[in-house]
């Protein structure tokens, strides 16, 4: 997250400056680019990760609070044949 | 994920359906306004109860920055009693399964269009885990064989060629893993060797990742198969098929909450 904020500073900042700067800062522009193979490189804010559960393992059970105030639990949300729960960073950035 | 636009297949497939963060419930709320409304639930674990109870908080993040209490992303198939199926996992953030990928995965249902060909020694077909994809999407290139009674073909770990299937280089794309079933040990008699082989049905597939940062709206996924196969009287020719699969290409959505509620 640290690095995609310097990416994008660094993008805003080389979209904004005239032609003669974006030669000489061509460089710092063109660093984002050649620092990171888009597929394979995990920065350091993605490292260690672990996964939970493993297949043919149970879930913790859980409840919470939904978009519209409601509390549900996993009992309320599973369809007939289980359910797909999806952990994701945010909604909003 | 585009869940919403997966809700009717996934709610077909016999599955609830729920997404978790460490979101409000206003972030939570004007995500879901700001797109329409979503079918499935939203769930605000802004303590990140959940995410610990699971084991999957990113600790690279510390307390006072706004990433605390992130999960790592991704996403379990359970059953009824809550035995996980299948599991999805990946670790660069712009990286992600689908969930039509998740169900092919889980369920072997759905799947783009099919491109068939009879072939001198058995029938193929390929497709796509899923069709449309989305830029940074993992979705696997599915090779489906029908071969003949009597006829089989070299799986990995035999001296004949194995049977492979590669993504013809192209920036744009990554070639994952191959995956492949267990294989049957054949006894040849005759010169009393032991071979890996595969008779029958055999499906293969290959793991792709797709640019995070493909701005096209297709993408032609170019490919080869590899093998070598024979029957009960003659060896054949290691030989190499290859074919092409088209995918539409779907945009990422980025527009944000409003600034007040943001982290």
């Amino acid at each position: 997250m640290i690095q995609y904020a310097i990416d994008e500073t660094v993008k805003i900042f080389c979209k904004g400056i005239g032609n003669l700067l974006r030669v000489v800062l061509l460089f710092v522009c063109a660093l984002p680019v050649l620092a990171e193979n888009v597929f394979t490189d995990v920065s350091r804010a993605d490292a260690n990760m672990t996964t939970g559960p493993e297949v043919g393992e149970r879930i913790p059970m859980f409840s919470a609070i939904d978009q519209h105030g409601v509390r549900r639990s996993f009992e309320d949300i599973r369809g007939p044949n289980g359910a797909m729960i999806l952990f994701h960073r945010s909604a909003d950035w | 994920m585009k869940l919403e636009q997966s809700f009717d297949k996934l709610t077909e497939a016999g599955l609830g359906v729920v997404a978790i963060s460490y979101d409000s419930v206003d972030i939570l709320r004007s995500f879901a306004d700001r797109h329409g409304g979503f079918r499935y639930s939203m769930l605000s674990d802004q303590k990140s109860e959940i995410i610990d109870a699971f084991g999957i908080r990113n600790l690279n993040h510390t307390q006072g920055t706004f990433g605390y209490g992130i999960p790592f992303p991704g996403t379990y198939v359970v059953d009824a009693d809550g035995i996980v199926q299948t599991k999805f996992f990946i670790q660069a953030h712009n990286q992600r399964h689908t969930a039509d990928t998740i169900l092919w995965k889980t369920f072997g249902t759905g799947g783009g269009q099919r491109i068939e060909a009879q072939l001198p020694q058995f029938k193929f077909s390929a497709y796509a885990s899923q069709d449309p994809v989305q830029p940074g999407n993992h979705f696997f290139l599915v090779a489906d064989i029908e071969l003949p009674e009597r006829m089989h073909l070299y799986a990995p770990g035999s001296d004949y060629t194995p049977i492979d299937l590669r993504i013809v280089a192209n920036p744009e794309l990554h070639e994952g893993a191959l995956e492949l079933p267990e294989p049957e040990i054949l006894h040849l008699d005759v010169i009393d060797e032991r071979v890996p082989v595969y008779l029958n049905k055999v499906r293969i597939q290959r793991e792709i990742t797709l640019g995070p940062r493909l701005k096209t709206t297709g993408i032609r996924i170019e490919a080869v198969l590899s093998y070598q196969t024979c029957d009960d009287e003659i060896c054949f020719l290691p030989a190499e098929f290859p074919f092409s699969v088209d995918l539409q290409v779907t945009p990422l959505d980025h527009q944000r909450a409003p600034k007040e509620i943001r982290h």
